[in-house]
């Protein structure tokens, strides 16, 4: 049997290359979620599962970045400085954002689907290595793993897509 | 929005206060915070004006763990809200800090 009800509110989002380069689109996207009737209870877990989707889309399925060099505080800085760097010389590139929620016998759900222009990743090596992965980087993924009751990317690993129950 | 930061008066403890969001935009002002300040020194983070964390916050908690000696560390996580808290227990943070 299919729990899944209607889709009761949809946004999507689009950042162009221009846009990516005039800043963070987070702090957009959170402000218009907070239009999702309901949302209130679980808004800064939603926050914190769009910010760690849009921040891979952009750091590493775009921009190409290595999270271990977040290894040490210098690494730390040095990695938003290379990030800066990468961005200002960025010709072309997109992140596509999708969410809707929607309620089932098991409660309250957010879908989010988060797409970018990079060349994706080898979703099942790479994500194997991040599982016992202990240090100051890599964390985005293990949490993302524990808040959300469905995650899942595409072959090409240049998309993803959560479900995540606003049950808290 | 942004941090900011008391010494006690006998000056053993640091107390930041996080206004807003808790990301990488505070990055510079959470670690001028501490890195001046000897191993010894014990911190409270007090986290009740902040609404939101995100994945590089943790890294510069851990950042500042490994400033203030490790396992030998004292720091304090204040004031959380709900979610904040969930964040913190999903990680294992409750192991590595005082989460009160």
């Amino acid at each position: 049997m299919d729990l899944r009800s209607d889709i009761r509110q949809l946004m999507e989002f689009e950042f162009q290359c221009t846009d990516l380069k005039q800043g963070d689109p987070l702090p957009g996207i959170m402000e218009q979620i907070r239009s999702f009737s309901g949302i209130e209870n679980c808004h800064a877990s939603i926050s914190m599962i769009l910010s760690e989707l849009v921040s891979n889309a952009l750091d590493h399925g775009i921009l190409k970045l290595e999270s271990s060099l977040k290894k040490d505080a210098r690494g730390f800085e040095e990695y938003y400085v290379e990030k800066q760097r990468r961005l200002d010389k960025l010709d072309y590139g997109f992140i596509k954002v999708s969410i809707h929620n929607e309620i089932t016998e098991a409660g309250e759900f957010y879908c989010i689907s988060v797409e970018d222009s990079g060349d994706g990743f080898k979703t099942t090596t790479q994500l194997k290595q991040l599982e016992d992965n202990i240090e100051n980087f890599g964390r985005g993924i293990q949490l993302l793993r524990k808040l959300c009751s469905e995650i899942s990317y595409n072959d090409s690993g240049n998309q993803v897509a959560i479900r995540y129950c606003c049950c808290l | 929005m942004g941090i900011q930061t008391n010494k006690s008066d006998d000056g053993d403890t640091v107390t930041l206060q996080i206004d807003g969001r808790f990301d990488f935009a505070v990055h510079k002002d959470f670690r001028d915070a501490y890195k001046d300040e000897p191993e010894s020194t014990s911190y409270v983070i007090n986290m009740k004006n902040s609404d939101y964390m995100d994945s590089s916050a943790l890294g510069m908690l851990l950042l500042l763990r490994e400033h203030a000696g490790d396992n030998d560390a004292k720091i304090s996580i204040e004031g959380c809200q709900p979610a904040i808290k969930q964040i913190l227990a999903i990680s294992n943070f409750e192991k590595l800090f005082n989460i009160v």
